[in-house]
């Protein structure tokens, strides 16, 4: 189930904001297809990343995936939780399984992102 | 043809099958703009080859009796290993990717990195590197990475080659070599290189024991280097670690060795056998391969190559190193050196290693003219001055059956004179006096 | 009773298998060790194990593995063709395995002049001017010659030029060679067909362009027909063309990569020229050099001067060394037999055979399966099985199983990137008819079973020691050592 209030990317991060703070995490889709997840590579706390730029990455026993920033922002939050249980990107790829959290300078870039409709679409193009 | 089993009749129907009229065609999108001529002496028989291998090997002279080390050593190989690692099994397997039908090379590289770790005090080992050298250069890339610091410290008592392979490895990478001088190369100075110590390094090697046998203890230096945050690196020597306290005791981040002391042949330096073991905080910065203990569905016990997105294959250009083959067949004939030898036996040839060098150190220094140079406790190894040009010692020597040593004013100018000494535990009692007696013998003449 | 799995479950108290002389010194101490507080305070916990045990225990364990010499091997890439035992038994000469690195060159005229004429044989069969036989692997190889390249430009004033081109089928040495000499890389994309996209490539060149890396052929097994065209553009610009030569059992008699406008190679010994896989290594990645990069080759270089072979250190603008003596040289004695066995024609024969094999395989495979080369290939071809993913859910990992449960190692899988669900078949030249027949046999039966059976795919293998392991844990629960 895509959730409806969170925008995509079509490297298949979702993103969350409230307020000025934005939630990053994977999709489903995205867990599914890398297969279990072993290892999260987090970025660094207080790291200012810019739109597009990698933060990090995730990892199944065969691949690793770059995972990159759709927003422009610095690292407020790491879920440190993925260090001892980095499979709740898989069985929770929109909930337990975020992954950081940004604080924004500038919100309009978020607004250009897909919307779960959109994603929806572009999942079905693949 | 050799080795090609096909024969002229299955190749027509071969090609009849593949729907063309000759061999030719399958090479017809290759440029023709010049003609392929190979120079190469005509194909000769395997009675020929073994005759003409045989005699270029009899133009290899090893009938002395040997006291060169500087890296490479003389040990005692047990004859179980040739035996067993020409198990065709082991020898003609490839890398272990598919591990159900790899159990055998997985379990011995498992056992094998337990082996090390023991042997080092280590959390992690991996499944080898291509030689003491390129295992420390891939130790100092660990600790860049881990700290970016870009600068290594080292005292120039490790071996003069290692030195110029760590150029290799890191000048290119930025990451600058400080190398220590004591003011006499031999006699390493602890409060000099201390002070030396910066936060801008990312690691020190220490060398244990030295290029010139110096059994050193290190712990002032480690104490201040960990207040700066500097990784230390042991280099090694394996067999030493049987008599001596480990890296890991120490304090060591990680530990990297030269294993061809582990039941290898000299062979003119190759195949050698790279040792690198570290702390478990190092886990994902390792290069090469790792082997892990897991199960299949039903339970089982199974060894597999794990923790396989380090390496080139998967990370390709954001690997840290660019390994792929190793040195396997030797880390197996390692593995099973140790097995053979067990922690006694491997126990009993570094005391015979210790005290051989003492004995033959205690009678070098009666012969009027030779000084033994090192001041502290010998492994394996010692530095002597000669009372004659070292050069020409070591010709007398030879023409007495004996190969003298290394003449260390190759890699240390000032060093005139000076015979670096290798002894191990396959030196007879007699063998030892006879080199004595030689060089009283050939250098009374002269005095 | 528990079946033991290591050498450590046949430990007992007291067992021991060493042989070792009584000690005769037993008045000298450890005490000045002792002094310094470096006297081991604990012990090593080894095996304690006997002769039987280790005997026993390591030819068991041997026959959990399957090697050349049990049947076909037919990875991709890798070139697993027979390694003759002659070659191992005079690479195993006392006057080979005794000689010290260190030893006056004198008395090493043996090794020397057999280092010194592999190098000339090297230089015969690609072209090149000469060649460094040093690296250990293919790695360390291109790791050499891309600071032999990086060298090249400095020497000309050219340090701007810090990129390397890769086409997107390189093998993932190439890259992490790359950065590993600190230059970048500019990744050119493939055409459908898997070849190198000439105008993908025109597009990416600018100044800072310093070479580019191919196989050729390339990592699909085809022959990359634009490669005049590519050397021009990279030679233009003052860029070098380095020659990965993981596939030079294609071409052997057939051309030269010298004429074909390479500059640089690494060779894979333990590939083309049959030296033993041994588990993972040791191999040996020897790097040849046009004239014009001759100066540049590690140190020492092996010389014939006045009717005597010699080790010559001389070398100013030599890249230094990679490796503490001169390589992996036990390895070159097997590769230097199996020139002097086959000769010029013996390789090219080796390759007529090696690409022969390879289309007869493609031929009757192809009515099968769908394979991504159309036309003839060289000495390797890949199948897809990304429709039977679709169709029937099943994957190159699955058909690899299978086939370990018919006796048969399975092809290199997911190699190269650039085809989904690969499997890629080398069979090289050294493969009897039969059992060429046998595996194409086994693979059209497993393809039925695809359609029908699926879930003896799925459930591969079932006719081994152990199934399919469960990696995942292996990474979340480290056990890598014994405990």
């Amino acid at each position: 189930m895509i959730p409806n209030n969170c925008k995509f990317t079509e490297d298949h991060e979702w993103i969350k904001l409230e307020n000025d703070i934005a939630t990053v995490g994977i999709t489903d889709y995205a867990s599914e297809e890398l297969g279990d997840i072993v290892f999260v590579e987090l970025p660094e706390l207080n790291a200012d990343i810019g739109q597009g730029d990698e933060f990090g990455s995730v990892e199944s026993v065969k691949t690793v995936s770059s995972l990159y920033l759709p927003v422009t922002g610095t690292v407020v939050e790491i879920n440190e939780e993925l260090n001892d249980n980095p499979g709740l990107v898989n069985t929770s790829s929109y909930d337990e399984g975020w992954i950081t959290k940004v604080k924004l300078s500038d919100t309009s870039e978020y607004e250009d992102l897909m919307n779960s409709e959109e994603y929806k679409n572009f999942l079905e193009t693949l | 043809m050799k080795y090609s089993p096909i024969t002229e009749d299955q190749k027509q129907d071969i090609l009849k099958d593949i729907g063309i009229k000759n061999v030719s065609t399958l090479f017809e999108d290759l440029p023709n703009n010049k003609k392929v001529d190979i120079n190469l002496p005509p194909a000769i028989s395997e009675l020929g080859l073994r005759k003409t291998l045989t005699s270029l090997s009899t133009k290899n002279n090893c009938d002395y009796i040997s006291f060169i080390g500087g890296g490479s050593y003389d040990h005692f190989i047990p004859s179980v290993i040739k035996h067993l690692i020409s198990r065709s099994e082991f020898y003609t397997a490839y890398t272990p990717y598919q591990p159900e039908i790899s159990q055998g090379t997985l379990r011995a590289i498992f056992e094998f990195q337990s082996m090390i770790c023991e042997l080092t005090g280590m959390d992690i080992a991996n499944a080898s590197m291509y030689d003491g050298a390129s295992a420390i250069a891939e130790a100092c890339v660990m600790t860049f990475q881990a700290t970016k610091r870009k600068k290594v410290l080292l005292p120039n008592s490790i071996a003069p080659n290692y030195i110029e392979v760590l150029h290799t490895y890191l000048d290119p990478k930025d990451i600058k070599i400080d190398l220590f001088k004591s003011d006499i190369f031999y006699l390493f100075d602890e409060a000099k290189f201390i002070s030396l110590l910066t936060e801008e390094h990312c690691s020190i090697v220490l060398p244990y024991p030295d290029f010139f046998g110096n059994i050193i203890n290190y712990k002032n230096i480690i104490k201040k280097a960990k207040d700066l945050g500097i990784a230390v690196i042991f280099l090694y020597d394996p067999t030493s670690l049987a008599l001596l306290e480990s890296p890991g005791k120490l304090g060591a981040d990680i530990a990297v060795g030269e294993g061809q002391s582990l039941g290898l042949a000299t062979s003119f330096g190759g195949p050698a056998l790279g040792l690198l073991s570290a702390k478990k905080s190092f886990l994902r910065s390792m290069p090469g391969r790792i082997v892990g203990k897991t199960n299949d569905k039903d339970g089982n016990t199974g060894y597999v190559l794990t923790f396989q997105t380090r390496e080139q294959h998967i990370k390709r250009e954001k690997s840290l190193s660019n390994i792929c083959s190793n040195q396997g067949l030797m880390a197996l004939s390692a593995t099973i050196y140790l097995a053979y030898m067990g922690s006694k036996g491997l126990r009993r040839v570094a005391e015979m290693c210790y005290k051989k060098c003492s004995y033959l150190k205690d009678g070098i220094s009666k012969i009027p003219g030779f000084q033994i140079l090192n001041q502290n406790p010998t492994y394996k190894e010692f530095l002597v001055s000669t009372p004659i040009n070292a050069d020409s010692l070591l010709k007398t020597l030879k023409k007495e059956g004996i190969l003298g040593g290394i003449n260390c004013s190759k890699y240390h100018k000032v060093a005139n004179n000076t015979l670096l000494i290798s002894v191990t535990e396959n030196k007879t009692q007699s063998e030892l006096n006879s080199f004595i007696d030689t060089l009283k013998k050939v250098t009374s003449k002269k005095l | 009773m528990k079946k033991p799995e290591l050498i450590f479950d046949y430990s007992a108290k007291n067992k021991s298998a060493y042989s070792l002389p009584p000690d005769f010194l037993p008045q000298i101490t450890l005490d000045p060790i002792e002094k310094i507080d470096l006297l081991r305070s604990d012990r090593p916990n080894l095996p304690e194990v006997s002769e039987v045990d280790i005997v026993r225990h390591y030819t068991n364990i041997s026959k959990l593995n399957y090697g050349v010499d049990d049947g076909i091997y037919p990875l991709g890439s890798c070139t697993m063709k027979y390694n003759p035992k002659i070659n191992e038994d005079l690479a195993a000469l006392e006057g080979f395995l005794n000689i010290h690195p260190h030893q006056d060159p004198e008395d090493c005229q043996g090794i020397l002049q057999i280092m010194y004429e592999l190098e000339q044989y090297l230089c015969s069969i690609f072209g090149f001017a000469s060649f460094s036989l040093q690296p250990c692997a293919g790695a360390q190889g291109e790791y050499t010659g891309l600071l032999i390249m990086k060298a090249y430009h400095k020497k000309k004033g050219n340090s701007h030029k810090n990129t390397i081109l890769i086409p997107d089928s390189a093998h993932g040495t190439n890259p992490a060679s790359v950065t590993g000499v600190g230059w970048k890389i500019k990744t050119i994309k493939s055409t459908p067909e898997g070849t190198v996209d000439i105008e993908d490539l025109k597009t990416k060149l600018n100044d800072n362009i310093a070479g580019i890396m191919l196989t050729n052929p390339n990592t699909l097994g085809i022959f990359e027909t634009n490669i005049l065209k590519i050397d021009k553009l990279i030679h233009d610009l003052d860029g070098l063309i380095y020659w990965d030569g993981a596939n030079a059992n294609a071409i052997m008699g057939y051309a030269k990569p010298t004429d074909l406008g390479f500059d640089i190679c690494h060779l894979n010994l333990h590939k083309t020229f049959s030296t033993p896989h041994g588990g993972g290594g040791p191999g040996s990645g020897p790097v040849g050099v046009v004239q014009k990069l001759v100066e540049f080759l590690p140190t020492p270089k092996t010389i014939y001067k006045n009717s005597k072979y010699d080790l010559c250190y001389n070398n100013p603008n030599s890249i230094g060394k990679l490796h503490s003596f001169y390589g992996n040289v036990n390895v070159l004695i097997k590769a230097y037999c199996y020139i002097r066995t086959l000769g010029a024609n013996g390789l090219k024969e080796t390759t007529e055979n090696a690409v022969l094999l390879a289309n007869y395989m493609k031929t009757k495979l192809s009515k099968h399966f769908d394979i991504s080369t159309k036309g003839l290939c060289k000495h390797e071809f890949i199948i897809s099985l990304k429709n039977e993913k679709k169709e029937y859910g099943i994957k190159a990992l699955d058909v690899a199983k299978r086939l370990i449960d018919y006796g048969y190692h399975p092809p290199t899988i997911y190699f190269p990137l650039i085809v989904p669900e690969a499997l890629m078949i080398e069979p090289t030249e050294t493969e009897t008819i039969e059992s060429v027949d046998g595996f194409i046999e086994t693979m059209i039966k497993i393809k039925e079973e695809i359609k029908t059976e699926p879930e003896l795919l799925l459930n591969a293998p079932q006719n081994t020691l152990i199934g399919r392991l469960d990696e995942a844990k292996a990474v979340k629960e480290p056990n890598l050592k014994r405990s």
